[in-house]
């Protein structure tokens, strides 16, 4: 089953994140609760763990992209 | 509140010691790191060097170049310059908290004759003048908090070598914002101290209060840092590859380089596809010196 993962929401006071590192590759395996990918805010780096064990699908935003709280970034088979 | 005692003045070896910390101490706990680093330039996490830092400047007075997990610009540091990491915590539903960090560490500064005040979101200044930049990673419910303290640091060397190489880059990192900086030995009220170490100490002092205590770290988790070092710090897979892609036209040079993961892709000088931009960029300044941002 193909699952959405969703930049989830890390305060309150914050509106706009930089993806700053993805850490696995599309088809690669993924461990519930390894750090999936990173994000950076006001100086504020946030490593962010997969909810979900399974394989990588697409991501939908590269490196360096700005990402919203709440939006879809990327899919995950589980 | 633990005092983990770091004497060592290695850059690398001290990234690598604040990371082990923040990845294995005791999450019950609020720890304080203090350390004085030899000159070093240590950028954000999604940094491009290529954009923040003087390379020709750093590889002429050989200054190591090394990437920290937390956001951010790039920072100078030297023997005048210490530095501090408390790690707690992180409150619930919480995440852009500098305040509460940043509140006890000028109370303490205030307490030891320094008329610190903070300024915008997360810098401390005296007059305006900022003598302190911090920022932050966050890991499970754990966050570190990091920061400098411009005591007597060698402001022309930081005005010098914090300045991009001449050319035109095309680049989505995360850049820095330059300030008018001062050295907090400028400003100090009543006697002043002798030495960084002595201003350290005062410092520890009021930031921990009475509650605090002391420890250093043990031969096994000094062998796991250096362990960590190696395999993180001194490698340009991380200082170098862990940057975003860019492409660069060196000014005067009539050249063209488009760089990904720190390796070049793309130029008009075939002969340089493939190679690591740093080896690159020495041929291109003509610099000879040793390599500044790691050994493989």
């Amino acid at each position: 089953m193909k699952k959405t993962i969703k930049l989830p929401e890390l305060g309150k006071d914050i509106k706009e994140y930089v993806l700053v590192a993805v850490n696995k590759e599309e088809g690669e395996p993924v461990e519930k609760g390894e750090v999936l990918y990173e994000v950076e805010a006001d100086k504020v780096v946030n490593e962010i763990e997969a909810e979900d064990s399974g394989i990588m699908g697409k991501w939908l935003f590269e490196e360096g992209d700005e990402i919203l709280p709440g939006q879809a970034i990327g899919e995950i088979e589980v | 509140m633990l005092y983990i005692r770091n004497d060592a003045t290695d850059p690398f070896y001290n990234q690598a010691f604040e990371e082990y910390i923040f990845e294995h101490c005791n999450p019950e706990e609020d720890i304080l790191l203090l350390w004085v680093n030899d000159p070093s330039l240590i950028c954000g996490r999604y940094q491009n060097v290529f954009q923040e830092i003087n390379m020709p400047l750093a590889y002429e007075q050989s200054i190591p170049v090394i990437r920290r997990n937390t956001g951010g610009g790039t920072v100078y540091h030297d023997r005048g310059n210490l530095n501090y990491s408390i790690i707690r915590k992180r409150n619930e539903g919480e995440n852009l908290d500098y305040d509460s960090f940043l509140t006890p560490v000028i109370d303490a500064l205030n307490n030891i004759g320094v008329p610190a005040h903070k300024r915008n979101v997360c810098d401390i200044a005296i007059d305006n003048m900022k003598i302190s930049g911090s920022a932050q990673a966050v890991k499970k419910d754990r966050v570190l908090h990091h920061g400098t303290l411009l005591y007597n640091a060698d402001l022309k060397n930081l005005r010098g070598l914090l300045k991009p190489a001449p050319g035109k880059m095309i680049c989505k990192a995360v850049g820095s914002v330059p300030s008018p900086v001062t050295n907090i030995i400028e400003h100090l009220q009543g006697d002043g101290y002798n030495s960084i170490e002595e201003f350290k100490e005062k410092f520890k002092t009021a930031l921990m209060g009475k509650n605090g205590c002391e420890t250093a770290a043990g031969e096994d988790v000094i062998a796991e840092v250096s362990k960590l070092k190696e395999e993180k710090y001194l490698t340009r897979q991380w200082n170098i590859g862990k940057g975003p892609k860019f492409e660069f036209y060196p000014e005067n040079k009539e050249l063209y380089l488009k760089i990904e993961a720190g390796i070049v892709i793309d130029s008009d000088k075939k002969e340089y596809i493939g190679e690591f931009a740093e080896d690159v960029f020495r041929e291109v300044y003509n610099e000879k010196n040793n390599q500044i941002t790691g050994v493989r």
